[in-house]
């Protein structure tokens, strides 16, 4: 059917490829952890999920798991505790062809605190540029990833904010392209056209736009962001700071869209062969703990979704064009995070609190739907 | 199981994988490391998808190749919709170009089952027990991807049959 596509002297291995092969593939199997006991994982997911599918548990087996240096040990945690994960959006794909790649910046950083006693799930953004002072590392937040991997994204991030981290997970950009397609629910309200004309990104003004994952991820990344206004198109003046608001503002709309989710067992199939194509997770989260926390997720409901502002002020120092530094408030916010108080600082509406201001300052250009 | 018998169907494996990359990217250094990359997912998980090995390699060196190519050419959706000019309807390039775009305006489990059944030649119970699923809804899948792809592949030599065993 496809045969005129085929290779008229296709490849065949030789000894060589083939030891390389095995050698990629050792490595790849030491960086997966054995859950000891695959008799007690059995009968956990039968408890925790009631009679997991073959299917689910297949592909559950298959996300990658890494060690991470300073995540807790899931066994010490009881089934009812206060969980805080750290979510890192990396730039730039993990491996290519068996080789690491250098460069792979975390651009989005998030620390969600699930808590099964309250049902709440707390939603913390660090910004990426947020500069981080600590005893390995010195430098933008995202750069602690370069720097250092998960391991050093940990520690820095667990620094700065005084959290203390139970578990990794990690999802490429192009996992979160996927993932927004599949979900397709991903939504934002658009009050001006928009466009990034180095982006290909084109918005028109709507009520409530549901975002393909390739707009998604093109207005997250946006640079150069111009606003129609009176029939002319302004540059967005916001420039850094407005990135980050929008891509806060996005992970915001992704994570509304997410606990608001009706799924069929299917698309929960098709969800969970997406992340173990596109997440890498620390080995201290097994099959059933992963089942159970995206369950729990998924079934949460915006009401239940407590994001945290993060107050953070732009500065530009001689060696950094342009970072940000923990402002007032910022101890106290941590602190409220990590004890599951309610946000001492005010917050706008909720409709209104993540938004891009137009470059006159007349009014919000995007935000979350009403 | 051992991986002896990794060792022995090292090269069975190798084909599917190969032909199935290939098939989407015509470029024999890509379509090889996409084999390679695939091979050594298997044998990591070995034990656990020795059962199914065939299908399995089959789908993820389609999937990772659909990966390199989207990374070649950015926008695979708005190809397929609007392919541009320079396409030759009777070039097998253009036929990737349109394949690899085709694909990726599908849902993922659509995406799956048309790899797997097309791309990779697998029969339905081959692809039901790697997706885990059932045959029906494998038929049911591949009717809605077709009717998707159908307008996208019309000016190509990329004719699907849904009878193929």
């Amino acid at each position: 059917m496809f045969s005129h596509l085929d290779d008229a002297n296709p490849f065949r291995p030789d000894v060589g490829f083939r030891a390389a092969t095995v050698r990629r593939g050792r490595r790849l199997r030491r960086r997966r952890r054995i859950v000891a006991g695959a008799s007690a994982v059995g009968c956990s997911l039968a408890v925790v999920a009631g009679a997991l599918s073959l299917s689910l548990d297949r592909q559950l087996d298959e996300v990658d798991r890494i060690e991470v240096a300073g995540v807790v040990d899931s066994h010490d945690a009881g089934l009812n505790d206060p969980t805080v994960f750290l979510v890192a959006g990396i730039d730039g794909p993990r491996t290519d062809n068996g080789i690491e790649i250098a460069g792979a910046m975390a651009d989005v950083i998030l620390l969600l605190r699930a808590d099964p006693s309250t049902g709440r799930l707390s939603v913390l953004s660090i910004p990426r540029d947020l500069m981080v002072e600590g005893s390995s590392y010195t430098g933008r937040a995202n750069g602690a990833f370069q720097e250092g991997g998960a391991d050093g994204l940990v520690a820095a991030v667990e620094e700065a904010t005084g959290v203390g981290i139970d578990h990794y997970v990690e999802i490429g950009f192009e996992g979160f392209v996927e993932l927004a397609d599949a979900a397709d629910h991903l939504a934002v309200r658009i009050e001006a056209p928009l466009r990034d004309v180095g982006s290909g990104l084109a918005l028109r003004p709507a009520e409530c736009h549901r975002l393909t994952g390739t707009e998604a991820l093109a207005l997250a990344r946006s640079r150069h962001l111009e606003v129609e206004q009176d029939g002319r198109w302004v540059s967005d003046s916001t420039s850094d700071l407005g990135r980050i608001t929008r891509q806060q503002m996005m992970v915001q709309a992704a994570l509304a869209s997410l606990v608001d989710l009706e799924l069929s067992s299917e698309d929960v199939s098709s969800l969970t062969g997406l992340l173990a194509e596109h997440a890498t997770v620390d080995a201290g989260l097994s099959d059933a703990e992963l089942f159970k926390w995206g369950r729990w997720l998924i079934s949460r409901g915006e009401d239940n979704l407590t994001p945290y502002p993060v107050p953070v002020e732009d500065v530009r120092t001689a060696e950094w064009s342009m970072v940000l530094v923990p402002a007032e408030g910022w101890d106290q916010t941590m602190s409220d995070f990590d004890n599951g108080a309610a946000p001492s600082i005010d917050t706008a509406s909720d409709a209104d609190r993540h938004v891009v201001a137009s470059p006159d300052g007349a009014g919000p250009v995007i935000g979350l739907c009403r | 199981m051992s991986t002896d018998d990794f060792d022995e169907r090292f090269d069975d494996l190798a084909a599917i994988a190969y032909r199935a990359a290939f098939r989407i990217l015509g470029d024999r250094e890509e379509a090889r490391d996409v084999t390679q990359e695939a091979l050594a997912k298997a044998y990591a998980r070995w034990s656990k998808v020795a059962g199914y090995a065939e299908p399995w390699v089959a789908r993820v060196a389609g999937n990772q190749a659909l990966g390199v190519a989207r990374k070649r050419g950015r926008s695979l959706r708005s190809c397929a919709v609007d392919p541009p000019a320079w396409l030759d309807p009777a070039d097998a390039i253009g036929d990737r170009h349109r394949l690899a775009a085709a694909l990726a305006s599908l849902s993922p489990r659509q995406r799956d089952t048309v790899l797997l059944r097309f791309v990779a030649d697998l029969s339905e119970a081959d692809v039901a027990r790697v997706l885990g699923c059932s045959a029906g809804t494998v038929k049911s899948q591949t009717h809605r991807a077709l009717r998707r792809l159908r307008p996208l592949l019309i000016d190509s030599q990329l004719v699907i049959d849904p009878r193929s065993p």
